[in-house]
């Protein structure tokens, strides 16, 4: 996995988590809206293959972490909309503290090997 | 990912596999959706339409990949592509029927064998006895430095039944045959059993009761259960039986109960399963020493073989102390595991056929990986375009993996098919008195652990024939290969290397199976070549039951034995005829002996077998007579008592003196057994009685008429009276006849068990037979598959190198020196394998050696004469290619190029 300049290649288990976040958040949504929604948030800086979402919610789907139903669009088209379970949510909690516990970890030794040098 | 949400994730995904159309219909609508609405956006935002869809489609990230992507993640991709090369492999071979029969075969009949004897070691080694938790059953026995013997004496038992430390339930039983009188006499089977037998061995009935302890003492009155089969055939299930009277042998027994249908297969003795059950009624008081009968109990719960061995050391003690003498002071009492006595020394033999028949299967196995080495040479640029085109190594080997599983499942199906049809016509043809396996091996049969044992044999030969070739294959380098014009040039020294190395394992393999039938056939032949010191031709034996009350007296049973015989000697065509406790190799009973008037140090100036017999019984069985006279009917139960011994007996105990002026007195001083001082009168040649392959042992024979009515008694409750005729003609076609007349000289009791001696004789030495016969099966298989191995490794290096040849040829070689050359390296390899298998079976040979009789485990003879054999066979499946190559012709050799 590389790092590109300023935007990053998003990693499979973070996509996963930033789809449940964002269906937690705004309660059901289609594909479309949930890549939207991720772009808006990370300002540009995620490089995403918005494709790449539906992978992300088939993957969440066979974990049953989210359900699936077709239903109308916006624009009146038919649209499959994702709503996160509540078994879904008990991940989300799980991963969030995993997330902040790792992302601090992170911070901490990235400061130190700063301040060594 | 914790178990749980694989089992989840794994059912959506089969959902998703079912539904496979709908799922990828609704995704391409999903994706195309998307686009779209990404599409309007960028339009929105002013760019043009085409330009616009294609900034999306990039955005995106390709939407023909995402959906490939989301099928691999839906279904089971590798599952699909594994049926994909089934499919593949199925076809490919279908295209080279030739090759797929010789493997088919080769991996059939190596599998089948195995098989076969899988399920005989099935039966007999691994299913457990059909009786409650068979592991803690355990048989009481004597251990003597000289060994264990598991036999009880009514002294004994009395002891264990009281002392019997971790072990519980203590129960003996014997089996005998019986006359069934009250209308048209019948011999049946009859077991004399005490009271416990049947908790012990968890026989419920289905009528009635079984026997109290009470029923079980002397004068406990006279009481039957009658066996479930015996119930049936009989008395035709006849609810009202219990109460009724059974007439056995004269004497009017109440019949308490009906068993249900109850396996004694692993307890009855050779007379069959038991028809009735009769109380033992062991004398709680009894002095009687002759060990007749067997011992059996349950180990306490947690009590181990070692442990309730040492239990049994307070037993030993109070014997001791209540016989003083009768047991040694390095005697000991100790338990055996019931299952491990019914076995027996077949446990050894079965897993030696077991290694055998393995290696036959390895060395199948060598030979198929070398036909699929050649193939996967042959098969080169196919397997290098594969790769060219994308397919990794692992793909690869895969594949070639997969050829492999199908060729073995459908050999391990064929093999299944041939091992339990070969193993019906093996049984049938020669049970070679195997414990367990049911009449003419009827219970050795299919069932999931045969089943699963193939399987795993035939997975694993998959694995042991095909991942060689194919990791040799996967190696190829591509562009090498796809540059080569043609196939010719493929076979480099690496490759031939690697199948050498196969063929000379099949050749060692080929050479220790070789040995190890040598051996076993020398065996056989020392066996016939023996001389058991009796003429077993045109002798027949039958027996007669005289157990019940009219034969209390060693007088009475003289007297039937004396009238039976002098009705036979009228008979035309009868030459001689006898009758005795006991026939040679059928078991006998052994006692000690005093030389009277000789100094003595123990009780006993030494012990042999004893044998009461009538007059005419060395005539009968041809014995000669040394020295002396042998018995005549005058030697009755009012003449002076005499012995007759036999060589081995005047040897070790007169090597100086003369036996005939001394007097012997038989277990003197023992109740019940211990007899008169009796003059040696004779001296007769040694008979081999136990076994065939075992010495003589020191031997007493007297007049039956003349030993203790007490233990006449003992004996006719235990034995049935053996009777001997030596016909002029053909023996069998006399058999009726002697049976009426034995009838009628006894007063109306049946006679049966009609067998020629010859059979029993060939019957003490079947199972070794056996052994030899299914060893040089496989020893003959095993050769021929080695000889087909070099055969084809020489062949082919011919094959290949047939350029080589031509060019050699060309230049001026005679083609005795191309013959030569291809014989040399040929031999080369088999004579490597054969070093390695002599070195092998040295090693290995004396794990048979148990076995073996009168040849030495290293004979030189087997190890001079199988490495030649399989050096000729080897030379001849060299000697065709080399021919062939010799006879190249140089022109056509090189325009090939």
């Amino acid at each position: 996995m590389t790092i590109g300049k300023g935007r990053a290649d998003v990693l499979q288990g973070t996509l996963d988590l930033m789809v449940l976040k964002t269906l937690a958040a705004l309660g059901p949504q289609h594909g479309y809206g949930i890549a939207r929604r991720i772009e808006q948030i990370s300002d540009d800086v995620l490089q995403l293959n918005e494709g790449t979402v539906y992978a992300s919610l088939l993957r969440l789907r066979q974990q049953r972490w989210v359900a699936a139903s077709w239903g109308r669009s916006e624009n009146n088209r038919r649209a499959r909309f994702y709503t996160i379970t509540p078994a879904g949510r008990r991940q989300l909690a799980a991963q969030t503290e995993d997330w902040e516990r790792i992302a601090g970890i992170m911070a901490r030794l990235l400061q130190l090997s700063r301040t060594d040098r | 990912m914790t178990l749980w949400r694989r089992v989840v994730a794994f059912v959506s995904r089969l959902r998703d596999l079912r539904d496979r159309r709908r799922f990828e219909g609704e995704a391409e609508q999903e994706l195309e959706m998307h686009v779209e609405l990404l599409t309007s956006q960028y339009v929105r935002a002013g760019i043009a339409p085409g330009e616009a869809r294609r900034m999306a489609r990039v955005k995106f990230g390709g939407v023909g990949q995402i959906k490939e992507s989301l099928r691999d993640q839906a279904g089971f991709p590798m599952l699909e592509s594994i049926i994909e090369d089934v499919r593949y492999a199925v076809r490919g071979i279908l295209k080279n029927p030739g090759f797929v029969l010789v493997v088919v075969l080769t991996l059939g009949v190596g599998i089948g064998a195995n098989t076969a004897i899988f399920s005989v070691v099935n039966t007999v080694l691994l299913e457990p006895l059909p009786y409650p938790e068979p592991s803690r059953l355990v048989v009481l026995q004597t251990t003597t430095p000289q060994g264990a013997a598991p036999v009880a004496s009514p002294t004994k038992f009395n002891v264990w039944r009281e002392h019997g430390g971790a072990v519980q339930d203590v129960s003996a039983y014997s089996f005998n045959v019986a006359n069934l009188t009250g209308g048209e006499p019948e011999q049946i089977v009859a077991g004399s059993v005490t009271a416990d037998f049947f908790r012990l061995f968890g026989a419920a009935t289905v009528a009635g009761r079984t026997f109290s302890a009470d029923e079980d003492r002397p004068n406990g009155g006279r009481v039957a259960v009658l066996s479930n089969g015996f119930w049936q055939r009989r008395f035709g299930g006849a609810e009202d039986i219990v109460g009724s009277t059974l007439s056995l042998g004269g004497d009017a027994h109440t019949v308490l109960g009906v068993l249900a249908p109850f396996d004694t297969e692993a307890i009855q003795g050779p007379q069959g399963p038991p028809d009735v059950y009769l109380p033992f009624r062991i004398d709680p008081n009894s002095a009687m020493h002759g060990h007749f009968f067997r011992a059996v109990g349950r180990l306490e719960r947690g009590a181990s073989v070692e442990s309730a061995s040492a239990s049994l050391q307070p037993a030993a003690d109070t014997f001791r102390q209540r016989f003083p003498g009768a047991l040694g002071p390095e005697a000991s009492f100790s338990v055996r595991s019931f299952p491990d006595l019914v076995v027996g020394n077949v446990r050894s033999s079965l897993w030696i056929l077991m290694a055998a028949v393995t290696f036959v299967l390895l060395i199948a196995c060598a030979n198929v990986a070398n036909l699929l080495v050649v193939r996967a040479t042959a098969r080169k640029r196919e397997l290098a375009l594969r790769a060219a085109l994308g397919a990794g190594r692992p793909r690869i080997v895969r594949l070639l993996l997969t050829e492999g599983l199908v060729l073995s499942a459908l050999g391990g199906a064929l093999g299944l098919a041939i091992g339990t049809l070969g193993i019906r016509v093996l049984l049938a043809f020669n049970p070679g008195n195997i414990p367990r396996i049911g009449p003419e091996g009827a219970a050795v049969g299919l069932d999931w652990r045969v089943l699963a044992f193939t399987v795993v044999v035939s997975l694993a030969t998959s694995l042991v024939f095909g991942l060689f070739p194919a990791l040799r294959a996967s190696r190829t380098d591509l562009t090498e290969t796809l540059k080569e014009s043609g196939s010719r040039t493929g076979s480099g020294f690496r490759q031939q290397r690697a199948r050498a190395v196969l063929v000379v394992s099949e050749v060692g393999l080929a050479l220790v199976l070789l040995v190890g039938a040598a051996l076993f056939i020398r065996t056989f032949v020392n066996l016939r070549a023996v001389d058991p010191g009796f003429d077993a031709r045109q002798v027949v034996t039958m027996n007669m039951s005289l157990a019940g009350g009219r034969f209390d007296t060693a007088a009475a049973v003289g007297e039937v034995m004396r009238a039976g015989r002098e009705r036979l000697l009228t008979l035309p065509g009868v030459e001689a005829a006898a009758s005795a406790c006991c026939i040679p190799l059928q078991g006998g009973l052994g006692l000690p002996f005093v030389i009277e008037g000789r100094p003595l140090e123990g009780r006993f100036h030494g012990g042999g077998s004893f044998t009461p017999i009538s007059a005419g019984y060395f005539e009968a069985f041809g014995i000669p007579l040394v020295r002396g006279r042998t018995l005549t009917d005058r030697d009755d139960a009012v003449a002076p008592p005499v012995a007759i011994i036999n060589e081995t007996m005047a040897r070790q105990f007169w090597p100086d003196g003369d036996p005939l002026a001394d007097r012997i007195t038989v277990a003197k001083g023992t109740p019940v057994l211990g007899g008169p001082p009796r003059q040696i009168v004779g001296i007769v040649g040694d008979v081999r009685a136990g076994r065939l392959e075992r010495e003589p042992a020191p031997t007493m024979y007297v007049p039956w008429a003349q030993i203790p009515d007490a233990h006449s008694a003992n004996l006719v409750g235990m034995l049935p009276l053996s009777w001997i005729v030596r016909t002029r003609g053909a023996a069998q076609a006399l058999g009726e006849t002697v049976q009426n007349e034995l009838r009628v000289a006894s007063g109306g009791i049946p006679v049966a068990g009609l067998r020629s001696m010859d059979n029993v004789v060939a019957r003490s030495t079947a199972r070794s037979d056996f052994i030899m016969l299914l060893l040089t099966i496989f020893a003959g298989a095993a050769l021929l598959l080695a000889a087909i191995g070099i055969y084809g490794l020489t062949a082919y290096s011919v094959e290949q190198r047939n350029q080589e040849i031509g060019i050699r040829l060309a230049l001026g070689a005679g083609s005795d020196r191309v013959r030569n050359l291809v014989v040399r390296q040929g031999m080369a390899v088999a004579l490597v394998g054969v070093a390695l298998g002599i070195a092998s079976a040295y090693g290995l040979s004396r794990l048979v050696a148990g076995f073996l009789f009168e040849v030495a485990p290293r004979d030189p003879l087997v190890f001079a004469a199988v490495p030649l054999l399989l050096t000729a066979v080897a030379l001849a499946g060299v000697w065709l290619p080399a021919r062939r190559a010799a006879r190249v012709a140089p022109a056509a050799a090189l325009r090939l190029e």
